[in-house]
């Protein structure tokens, strides 16, 4: 599913962003998906966000049959753009598990 | 039902009590079933009475010794040949005990009572095997005489505050007691251990756990009834969405949504396309707030080749790509009076034009729009047509925010869990009750949309089987709770909210009075009685000039 969303991200680049700013207000936001070879990910803000903040980008899809799947991020800041806004590098997050093997007496 | 309010931090996990949970804040909780948390700074009766069983099981240790051990052991030869647990299976107790004699002693007891008992000297794999959701009680053997006899325990309720603790100990003092109990402890259980009580403690956390599983296998079934083509509610405001929604699918042509950003406008549109009769056909989605006018203008009607900079091919516009369908205008109430002309030309005649073509072509679309803003006022304020606006309006059905159905929050997180537990490969049975506590305080102003990315990271953090408040995003771990809607709330007094009141309607209409007076639910002579009262200058026959 994620392989789907992310090979139409790269068609369209219209994307929601959702998360808690730096004040720990709720925003959503409509931004461009930047997706280069070396940069990896970025979105541009108007918001600055905390650093290893985990933010939601979901694909804008017109066309999509289904809604898409909001993807969790870690934002990483890589600086500000000329207008101001913030530039943030979207970097993976693996989910914690605690399946790990265990030995008792 | 003691009362759970956010001052409380302790992590003392005592009972557990699935259905029903009674009441918090005037709204029932009756579809949680997790961890009760009892702060301990609280009465409570049930605590009363099991400080006074110990206290007087001590009491009866001392006094009558041995006598009391055999009767014990009488009792408890009676109690396992009448009550045989047919649910000892669902519960793995741990005994934690440096003593390897009594550690044994007592994990061959607890598996002759027909459960499966693991045990451990070291403190670390005790806390490894209650992080892993190994074991839901523990019975640990603890010294008083050492400086803290009772770090284990604080340490074991920090890894899972639902993990029940059983203190042990050989020196017996009411004062221990109480500060085991008073830290967290389940239960504070002299030496030797007195057998039927340890079993129909067994049996009753047994019991309680089997209960659980029973209620979230019943509430998974109510999940499913209640889900309405993606979306999850039982209040009332929802459950008329839905019924509304039915209705209208079928005769629909235009469909207006409002509601807060977040509350589900999408899913709704989606579902109305659904179950109408255009259902199998497609459905285009557009958010008009992500684009400019003329891109806009492209993506809804489509353009020729070399219509603009950069269209080096024709391409058809969502309303062609959904002819015989349903086209899905989220935030129409950001478009331009430009672009909403436009729009009343495809509502009114149903053609389109792509960009730079003369050529006017036939569509046969439903339409359905939605908005997070009051488009009354924005049409009375002239920033949106009143044309479009009948037309679109003609069917509105109005999503409640979160704050409004606050009863749904329980089916919602269970409804997330299930889908992140999913996505992410986890097993997170659900929330700690101050959890669920912090999440029913908050004001959700990011509405459904913010509890899921919620849900979704406590569930990339959590490593325990339940989502404690430490698993929260960080601001809901310390926000104090207020009331939705309150931020700029200051103590004014009545003549100063009008006065506010006045001036933010007229800001709004661009100081026309008409507009003001209309929106205000007064006549306009009544506007300028108040305006002149409070200072303003007042030329009645002058009505659109700016106050």
């Amino acid at each position: 599913m994620a392989n789907s969303e992310m090979q139409s991200l790269t068609r369209t680049g219209q994307v929601e962003v959702s998360g808690w700013d730096e004040n720990g207000v709720f925003f959503v936001e409509r931004s461009e998906l930047d997706w280069g070879e070396y940069a990896g990910k970025q979105v541009t803000l108007s918001r600055m966000l905390s650093e290893g903040s985990i933010i939601f980008v979901r694909p804008l899809q017109p066309t999509a049959t289904h809604r898409a799947n909001p993807i969790p991020y870690e934002a990483e800041f890589v600086g500000c753009s000329p207008e101001g806004n913030h530039q943030f590098r979207l970097n993976g997050v693996q989910p914690r598990h605690n399946r790990e093997s265990y030995t008792v007496n | 039902m003691a009362r759970f309010g956010m001052d409380f931090q302790d992590s003392s996990a005592f009972s557990y009590a699935p259905l029903p949970l009674g009441s918090f804040n005037n709204f029932p909780m009756r579809s949680f079933h997790n961890i009760e948390i009892v702060p301990l700074n609280e009465e409570s009766p049930l605590r009363g009475l099991r400080l006074l069983c110990i206290s007087m099981g001590a009491a009866m240790e001392n006094l009558f010794g041995t006598a009391v051990a055999s009767l014990r052991e009488m009792a408890y030869a009676t109690y396992k040949s009448v009550a045989v647990s047919p649910i000892q299976s669902s519960l793995t107790p741990c005994v934690f005990d440096d003593d390897p004699n009594e550690r044994d002693s007592l994990a061959h007891l607890i598996t002759d009572m027909g459960y499966e008992p693991v045990s451990t000297p070291d403190v670390e794999e005790a806390l490894r095997l209650i992080r892993m959701g190994r074991c839901r009680v523990v019975f640990a053997s603890t010294h008083l005489e050492i400086p803290d006899p009772f770090d284990f325990l604080d340490r074991a309720l920090r890894c899972d505050p639902g993990v029940h603790v059983m203190i042990m100990t050989a020196q017996y003092t009411l004062e221990g007691a109480l500060e085991a109990i008073r830290r967290g402890a389940a239960d504070f259980l002299p030496k030797p251990l007195d057998h039927v009580r340890l079993k129909r403690t067994l049996d009753d956390l047994a019991a309680l756990y089997d209960q659980r599983r029973r209620v979230r296998s019943l509430e998974e079934q109510l999940l499913k009834d209640l889900e309405f083509h993606g979306i999850v509610g039982k209040s009332p405001a929802m459950l008329e969405v839905f019924d509304f929604t039915r209705k209208v699918a079928r005769h629909y042509t235009n469909v207006l949504l409002v509601g807060q950003t977040g509350s589900g406008k999408e899913l709704v549109a989606r579902a109305i396309h659904k179950i109408s009769p255009v259902g199998p056909q497609r459905l285009a989605v557009c958010n008009c707030s992500a684009m400019v006018d003329t891109l806009l203008e492209s993506q809804l009607f489509g353009h020729v080749r070399g219509a603009f900079t950069g269209a080096t091919d024709t391409r058809q516009g969502l309303f062609e790509y959904a002819n015989g369908g349903t086209v899905f205008l989220d935030e129409v109430g950001e478009t331009s009076l430009a672009m909403q002309a436009k729009l009343l030309r495809v509502i009114q005649n149903r053609e389109i034009q792509r960009v730079g073509s003369p050529e006017v072509k036939q569509v046969n679309v439903r339409l359905i729009a939605a908005t997070n803003r009051d488009l009354r006022a924005e049409v009375l304020s002239g920033r949106f047509r009143e044309d479009l606006f009948y037309r679109l309006s003609s069917i509105q059905i109005r999503i409640p925010s979160l704050a409004e159905r606050l009863e749904d929050i329980p089916l919602l997180v269970q409804f997330f869990l299930k889908k992140y537990n999913d996505s992410y490969g986890k097993n997170i049975s659900g929330l700690t009750r101050r959890a669920q506590t912090v999440l029913l305080q908050h004001p959700w102003p990011g509405n459904v949309r913010e509890l899921e990315n919620v849900i979704s990271t406590a569930c990339i953090t959590a490593m325990g089987d339940f989502i404690d408040i430490s698993d929260l995003p960080e601001h809901l771990q310390h926000r104090t709770p207020r009331l939705a809607g309150d931020e700029d709330w200051r103590p004014l007094s009545l003549d100063d909210v009008r006065k506010v009141h006045i001036q933010k309607v007229l800001q709004m209409c661009n100081g026309n009075r008409l507009r003001a007076a209309q929106i205000l639910g007064i006549g306009r002579t009544s506007l300028y009685r108040y305006l002149k009262r409070d200072g303003y200058e007042v030329r009645p026959h002058s009505a659109g000039a700016a106050a």
